[in-house]
């Protein structure tokens, strides 16, 4: 059924949004953690999204209406490489010998603003789902 | 005096003509109807055991996909509704025959 399609492309979105949450929680988590299991501050993570095209057996089937229809995977997660933040902290344990400590490479702002897009985002597909129920449920009344 | 049967002459069969080859091949849409119903009551407890199964996933902790288990629950609430809209016409129909004056 079309409106279950909708509902299966939202599906895949809400997945996707909630790595992306996942990861900007990992990097607030971590925005003064100097050290890590790959030696060195923390860095930074970002999902990557792609389009997939849907391959369920009745999207095929209906290739038609199911044309051009397309999910959304987390295809991978990249790690940020712009350099580390350096901060004049002598004390710190892990300051260089001129007193400077390289800190993690996320810029909690940033970090904050990618978490409000990734809540609308999510927001958003739960709206499409919902739309999509309602419709389905529209369509029921019919038949009363 | 011949009291003479009713003949099918001109009368009740020239004003309802039966075809019998048409007579046969409703019964086959009866069976297809019947099928389909029961390929629809397949479905609509393939979809709510899916639900069911996500639901013990989530509560066991093996999956942890809060929405997909919503969407599952609302994919089978909304099949069987329209499993219940599909009952209610058939029935609705049904009766109507049943009140017909005979």
């Amino acid at each position: 059924m079309d409106f279950f399609t909708a509902m299966t492309v939202s599906s895949s979105a809400l997945t996707a949004e909630r790595t992306r949450i996942n990861l900007i929680s990992s990097n607030l988590a971590n925005a003064n953690s100097t050290r890590s299991a790959e030696g060195g501050p923390y860095k930074r993570k970002d999902a990557v999204f792609t389009a997939t095209t849907m391959t369920e057996p009745f999207a095929a089937a209906l290739s038609k209406a199911g044309r051009g229809l397309e999910k959304v995977n987390v295809s991978s997660i990249v790690v940020d490489s712009s350099p580390p933040r350096s901060q004049y902290e002598p004390a710190h344990p892990d300051a260089d010998a001129q007193g400077y400590v390289a800190m993690p490479n996320v810029n909690v702002i940033e970090e904050m603003a990618d978490m409000i897009s990734a809540t609308r985002t999510y927001e958003a597909n739960v709206t499409a789902a919902q739309a999509a129920k309602s419709m389905a449920m529209k369509t029921l009344e019919l038949g009363r | 005096m011949v009291i003479k049967g009713i003949q099918s002459g001109y009368g009740i069969s020239q004003a309802f003509p039966v075809d019998r080859t048409k007579t046969a091949k409703s019964t086959g849409i009866a069976g297809d109807t019947s099928k389909f119903v029961g390929e629809l009551v397949n479905k609509v407890n393939d979809l709510q055991v899916k639900a069911d199964g996500a639901i013990q996933k989530l509560a066991t902790g093996e999956s942890k996909n809060m929405h997909e288990v919503m969407l599952a629950v609302e994919k089978s609430g909304i099949s069987f509704q329209f499993l219940t809209q599909v009952r209610n016409k058939a029935l609705e129909s049904y009766q109507e025959i049943m009140r017909m004056q005979v």
